[in-house]
C-alpha cells in the first residue's frame, strides 16, 4: 500500500514566502502568468485578461483553454510537489505545473482563492482553496471556455490587493504581454516592445539617463531582442547595474545582473526572451550553457560596436574612453580586439607625457613599465634622462594588459622595469680611471655592508644627481624574507632556509654618479673616516629622494654621517 | 615615507584589487614601508593580506615568507588586534600545508610537523578537526598513500563542518575529486550537480566543481554537459596564473577528447606561465598534460606546428613535447627522492602517456549533438589517480569585510568587527574579476 505525505500548506506558503520570492506583489505577475498561459494554449489572436479589484475581492478572468475537473484535483497534487529550487524551475515547462506553484504564490494575499473554469465542451469546475490547506472541488455555473481566479484579501494585505498597486503591479509585469490586460477596465498592455523605437526617450524614463549610445541586441538562439543602453557617465566597475529582462515579453525582473560579462558595466540593457529560463522565483536567470551563450553574443555585440566606432569616428571613441576605460580594458584582459583597442586608443601615462601603447613601442620599441606608481615616480626622471620612456603601470589593470600585448603579438616586446636594469644604461668608468677610485669604493662598500647594499660607480644623467637607490624587486623581498627568518621558530626557520638554498639573495644597489661634480670631489678625499661619513650621507640621501623606506639602521646610520660630518665642519674647541 | 594612515588607504586599494600581478605589486609596496609606520596592526594585517595575495596571485612561495611573520608574531608579541584576525590567521594554515609539500625543496618532515602545529592551535580554539584530517587525506594522496588517503578521507566526511571548514563549494570539490579518483562518477553528479544550483561565492568555484563534474560526465558519457563544463570552468580560470595547475587539466580535457587543435589554442595561451609557475608541482603538472597534448598533436601528423615562447625561438610541437616530458619527469624525481618512493614519476609518466577517452566531444556551441565516435565502450576508469590539488579554498570574507568600513580591520571603534565576524559562509569573490 503506497501513502502520500500530508502537505501542510501554510507551511509552504510560509516557506514561499520567505525563501522563494523576494515579495508578496509577485503574485499578480504569477497570476497574469497563468492566465496568458492559458490564453496560448488555445493559440487565439484575441487574448483578454481582465482584472478587477474590490474592497471584498480580486478577481481575474482569461478566455484561454480552461482546465478540466481533473486538471483542477491535480493543482494541489501539484502544489510543493518539490522543494528543490531547480526542480521547481523545471517542472514549470508543465502548464499544470506552473498554474499549480504560480496558484501558491497567491496565499501570501490571500486566505481564500476561488478558481472557476471551463473548457470548451466540459463542465465547469469551481474549486476553492484555503490557506489552512483545506480544499474542495465542486461543479461550476456554466461559463465560456476560460478560468475565473477570485482572491479573498488576507486581513493585513488589503493594500496589496487595491485598485492602484494592483494596477501598478500589472503594468510594470504585464505591459508588454502579447494580450489585452485590463484593470478595472483601463487597458496596461501596449502592445508593442518600446525599444524598437523612442529608444533614447525609453531609456531616460525606465533607467533615467540620456544614453551615450544605444546598441542594438539580437540573439536568434534565444529568442531574444532588446537594446543595450551605454552610461554616459562613470561607474563604480564593482556596482554591478541591473538589467531589465522580460521572458516571453513578462517582466522578470527589473535588475537582474549576470546578463552581460562582468566588464559591461558601462551598458544598462532592456531584452525580451523567449527561450532564457527563470529560476523558481521567476526573480532571476537561471545559471545554465544558454544563459552562458547569451552573455557570449551579447558580448560580441557590445565588442562590435566599439570596433565600429574606432573605424568610423575615433573621437567619439576617445569620448567613450575617457569615461570607461576600466571596463574596456578589463574586457581587453580576454580580448585580442579590445587589447588593440585600447593599444591604438588608450593613452597611458609615461614619463614623456600620456601616449597610447602603439604610440610608444613607434617611439622605443620595448614597452618598459613600472609596476606600481610608487616605482614609477622613483625612476621615471632618471630614465627620462637616459632616454628609457618608461609607462607607468601602476593602474588598474594597465601592466597587464601590457603583458598580455606581448604574449598575443610576436612583434611586441614587453618588460617590467627592474631598477637595476637601469644601471646597464650607465655608463662604465674606463678601467684605468675605476682603478683608481678602488681603494674608495673598498671603503665605501664596508661602510655600507651593514645595511646589506652594494656599491658600484657609473656615469650618467642628470649630472645633478649624486646617487641613486636602486632595488630589484627580488633585493625588496629580500628584506622581508631576512625580517622573518629572524623572527621565526624552529619550524619555519627551517622551511625558509630551505627555500633560500634555493634562490640566493639579490642586494639594493647604491650608484654613485661620476658625471657628478660632488660625487667626484668626494672620491678625492683622502681621508677615509670622512670619505666613510660622506658616502653614508649620499646613501641616506638617495633613500630619501627615492621615497624608499628608512629602517631603523638606516636612521642610525643618517644620524651618526650627519653628526659626524658637523664635526668635521664645525672647528674644534679651544 | 607614508604614514600609518596612508598605508591603511592604500592596503584597502589593495584588497579591493582582483588577484593578480598587481594586487600584488601593490601590496609589496605597502610592505616595504610597513615597519617604518610604528603601527604594530597595519604591519601583521598587511603581511596577512600579503599571504592570501601571494596565494590567489601565483607567488606562493613568496606566501611562506608572510605567513611565517604573522605566525611568530602572533605567538611572541601577544597584542589585542591578533585576536581579530586569528580566524584568518588558522585559514591560512591550510593554505600552507597545501603549498608546502607542492616544493620538493622543503623535506616532508617541515609539512608533517606544520599539520601537527595546525592541529594543536586548532584544538586550541575549540574547532573541528573535519579540516585538519582532510589536509592530512590530501598529504596522504600526494606521497601516493592510498590506504592511508582512504582512512583520513574517512575521518574528514565523520567530522562536523565547522567555521574553518573550507566552503560549501570547495568541500564538495575535494570529495567530487577523491569519488572521480576511485571511479565512482554517478556519485561525483549526484554530489555536485546540486552544489552548482546553490549559491557559491568563493574565489575558487564553481570552476573547481565544474571541472570534477566534466570528468564524471565523460564517464557517464553525458558529453554534451561534460563539454559545457569545461567551457564554464576554463572561462573562469583562465585569467590567474595561480591556476596553472587547473589550466592544464583542461587542455588534456582537449587533448584527451578530440579537441587537439583547441587545446593547442590554450597552451598557446598559457605557455609563458610555466617560466613564471607559481610552484614546482604546478610547473609539472601543467608540463606533463601539456607534453601529453603536444604528443597527441604529434602522433596525428602536426608535429611540425610551432608554438611561441617569450625569449625563445618559435619551437616545433614535437619538440616541444618532449622538452615539456622532460621537464615535468624531472620535477618529479626532486618529489621522489624527498618523499622516498616513486609515486608522482609514475604519476606524472601516466599522465603523459595518457590516451583519449574514446569519445569526441565537440566544443564548439553551434556544433550537432555529441555521440561516441566508436563502439568502444566511451570509457573505461583510470586507475586510481589522485585527486588534483587545489590551490585552496578562499572562503573567509576578504573583499565583502572591507566594502563596508573605510579601515575594516583597525580596532573597531564604533562598529564590532569581531572574529566571528569572518565566518567563512559567505564571502564575495574578490573584485571584478578578471
Amino acid at each position: 500500500m503506497s501513502n502520500t505525505f500530508q502537505v501542510d500548506l501554510r507551511g509552504i506558503v510560509d516557506l514561499l514566502s520567505h525563501h522563494l520570492y523576494a515579495s508578496p506583489r509577485v503574485y499578480v505577475r504569477e497570476l497574469l502568468q497563468n492566465a496568458v498561459d492559458a490564453i496560448t494554449a488555445t493559440a487565439s489572436q484575441d487574448g483578454r485578461v481582465e482584472i478587477t479589484t474590490g474592497a471584498d475581492a480580486l478577481r481575474i478572468t482569461d478566455n484561454g483553454i480552461g482546465l478540466t475537473e481533473a486538471q483542477v484535483h491535480e493543482l494541489l497534487a501539484t502544489i510543493g510537489r518539490s522543494s528543490k529550487r531547480d526542480e521547481l524551475g523545471f517542472a514549470r515547462h508543465e502548464f499544470l505545473g506552473q498554474f499549480g506553484i504560480g496558484l501558491l504564490s497567491c496565499f501570501l494575499v490571500a486566505d481564500e482563492i476561488r478558481v472557476h473554469t471551463g473548457r470548451a465542451g466540459a463542465p465547469a469546475v469551481l474549486w476553492t482553496g484555503y490557506s489552512d490547506g483545506r480544499y474542495d472541488v465542486r461543479p461550476g455555473e456554466d461559463r465560456e471556455p476560460g478560468t475565473t481566479v477570485t482572491l479573498l484579501p488576507r486581513r493585513g494585505v488589503e493594500h496589496l490587493l487595491s485598485g492602484t498597486t494592483v494596477r501598478e503591479l500589472a503594468e510594470l509585469y504585464g505591459s508588454l504581454l502579447p494580450v489585452t490586460v485590463e484593470v478595472d477596465g483601463a487597458r496596461v498592455t501596449t502592445g508593442e516592445l518600446p525599444w524598437k523605437a523612442g529608444r533614447e526617450a525609453y531609456c531616460q524614463r525606465v533607467f533615467g539617463f540620456t544614453p551615450f549610445d544605444v546598441i542594438e541586441l539580437n540573439v536568434p538562439g534565444a529568442g531574444l531582442t532588446g537594446a543595450a543602453f551605454v552610461l554616459p557617465t562613470a561607474v563604480n566597475p564593482a556596482a554591478r547595474g541591473g538589467h531589465r529582462v522580460y521572458l516571453k515579453r513578462m517582466l522578470l525582473a527589473e535588475n537582474i545582473e549576470g546578463l552581460l560579462p562582468e566588464w559591461a558595466f558601462f551598458a544598462r540593457c532592456v531584452v525580451d526572451s523567449t527561450e532564457l529560463r527563470p529560476t523558481a522565483s521567476r526573480e532571476a536567470l537561471y545559471e545554465d550553457g544558454l544563459l552562458t551563450d547569451v552573455r557570449d553574443a551579447i558580448a560580441d555585440q557590445l565588442r562590435g560596436w566599439l570596433v565600429r566606432l574606432a573605424a568610423t569616428d575615433p573621437r567619439r571613441l576617445a569620448r567613450f574612453l575617457g569615461v570607461h576605460h576600466l571596463g574596456v580594458k578589463a574586457l581587453a584582459l580576454h580580448d585580442d580586439e579590445m587589447l588593440r583597442l585600447v593599444e591604438q586608443w588608450w593613452p597611458m601615462e609615461t614619463n614623456m607625457g600620456r601616449v597610447t601603447l602603439a604610440e610608444f613601442r613607434e617611439r622605443h620599441g620595448v614597452i618598459r613599465y613600472a609596476a606600481t606608481t610608487d616605482e614609477f615616480h622613483q625612476l621615471s626622471a632618471v630614465a627620462a634622462a637616459q632616454d628609457v620612456g618608461l609607462i607607468n603601470g601602476g593602474y588598474v589593470y594597465d601592466a597587464d594588459i601590457i603583458e598580455r600585448l606581448a604574449t598575443v603579438d610576436r612583434a611586441v616586446r614587453a618588460e617590467r622595469l627592474e631598477p637595476t636594469d637601469l644601471t646597464t644604461r650607465f655608463s662604465g668608468l674606463d678601467a684605468e680611471a675605476e682603478l683608481r677610485i678602488r681603494p674608495f669604493l673598498a671603503i665605501a662598500q664596508r661602510r655600507l655592508d651593514k645595511l646589506g647594499c652594494e656599491v658600484v660607480i657609473r656615469a650618467f644623467d642628470p649630472a645633478t644627481l649624486p646617487a641613486l637607490y636602486l632595488v630589484s624587486r627580488a633585493a625588496a623581498f629580500h628584506d622581508e624574507f631576512t625580517t622573518s627568518r629572524d623572527k621565526a621558530d624552529d619550524l619555519w626557520g627551517g622551511v625558509l632556509d630551505a627555500l633560500a638554498q634555493a634562490a640566493p639573495p639579490e642586494r639594493p644597489q647604491l650608484v654613485l654618479n661620476h658625471r657628478n661634480p660632488l660625487v667626484r670631489r668626494v672620491l678625492g678625499l683622502a681621508d677615509p673616516e670622512l670619505a666613510g661619513l660622506a658616502v653614508e650621507s649620499l646613501y641616506g640621501q638617495a633613500l630619501m629622494l627615492g621615497h624608499h623606506p628608512i629602517r631603523p639602521a638606516d636612521a642610525a646610520l643618517l644620524t651618526t654621517s650627519f653628526i659626524g660630518l658637523l664635526d668635521r665642519a664645525v672647528p674644534e674647541e679651544r | 615615507m607614508r604614514t600609518a594612515d596612508e598605508l591603511w588607504d592604500l592596503l584597502q586599494q589593495a584588497v579591493r584589487m582582483p588577484y593578480g600581478a598587481a594586487r600584488i605589486a601593490l601590496i609589496e609596496q605597502i610592505l616595504r614601508q610597513v615597519d617604518e609606520a610604528g603601527d604594530a596592526d597595519l604591519a601583521f594585517t598587511t603581511r596577512l593580506m600579503a599571504t592570501t595575495s601571494y596565494v590567489h596571485g601565483g607567488e606562493k612561495v613568496k606566501s611562506f615568507v608572510t605567513f611565517s611573520w604573522c605566525v611568530s608574531d602572533f605567538d611572541r608579541n601577544p597584542a589585542p588586534h591578533h585576536q581579530r584576525h586569528m580566524h584568518t590567521l588558522l585559514w591560512q594554515f591550510k593554505y600552507m600545508v597545501n603549498g608546502l609539500r607542492q616544493f620538493p625543496e622543503i623535506p616532508l618532515a617541515r609539512t608533517f610537523a606544520l599539520l601537527d602545529d595546525m592541529e594543536r592551535r586548532y584544538r586550541e580554539g575549540g574547532h573541528s578537526m573535519q579540516v585538519v584530517h582532510k589536509h592530512r587525506y590530501i598529504a596522504a594522496n600526494h606521497l601516493g598513500h592510498a590506504d592511508e588517503a582512504d582512512e583520513w578521507y574517512a575521518r574528514w566526511q565523520a567530522a562536523p563542518r565547522d567555521s574553518l571548514s573550507d566552503c560549501i563549494g570547495c568541500d564538495p570539490d575535494d570529495v567530487a575529486a577523491y569519488l572521480n579518483s576511485r571511479g565512482r562518477y554517478a556519485e561525483v553528479i549526484e554530489l555536485a550537480e546540486p552544489v552548482l544550483a546553490g549559491e557559491l561565492t568563493c574565489t575558487e568555484q564553481p570552476q573547481g566543481i565544474l571541472r570534477q563534474l566534466t570528468e564524471a560526465y565523460l564517464h557517464t558519457g553525458e558529453l554534451e554537459k561534460a563539454a559545457d563544463a569545461h567551457r564554464r570552468s576554463y572561462r573562469l580560470e583562465r585569467d590567474n596564473i595561480a591556476n596553472l595547475w587547473d589550466v592544464g587539466l583542461h587542455i588534456a580535457f582537449c587533448g584527451r577528447t578530440g579537441n587537439e587543435h583547441r587545446g593547442l589554442e590554450m597552451l598557446q595561451r598559457h605557455i609563458d606561465w610555466l617560466a613564471k609557475a607559481p610552484s614546482p608541482a604546478a610547473e609539472m603538472h601543467f608540463a606533463a598534460d601539456s607534453a601529453m597534448l603536444l604528443r597527441r598533436l604529434t602522433e596525428l601528423g602536426h608535429g611540425d606546428l610551432t608554438v611561441r615562447r617569450q625569449g625563445h625561438e618559435e619551437t616545433p610541437v614535437a619538440a616541444l613535447a618532449t622538452e615539456l616530458a622532460d621537464r615535468a619527469t624531472a620535477i618529479a624525481a626532486r618529489f621522489d627522492t624527498r618523499n622516498g618512493n616513486d609515486y608522482q614519476s609514475r604519476l606524472i609518466a601516466e599522465t603523459i602517456a595518457a590516451e583519449p577517452y574514446g569519445v569526441e566531444v565537440p566544443l564548439s556551441p553551434t556544433a550537432g549533438r555529441p555521440g561516441p565516435r566508436s563502439s568502444r565502450s566511451p570509457s573505461r576508469p583510470p586507475r586510481s589517480r589522485p585527486p588534483p590539488g587545489r590551490a585552496s579554498c578562499s572562503t573567509w570574507p576578504t573583499s565583502s569585510s572591507t566594502s563596508s568600513g573605510r579601515k575594516p580591520w583597525r580596532p573597531p571603534s564604533t562598529c564590532s568587527w569581531s572574529a566571528s565576524g569572518s565566518r567563512p559562509t559567505r564571502c564575495s569573490r574578490p573584485g571584478s574579476r578578471r
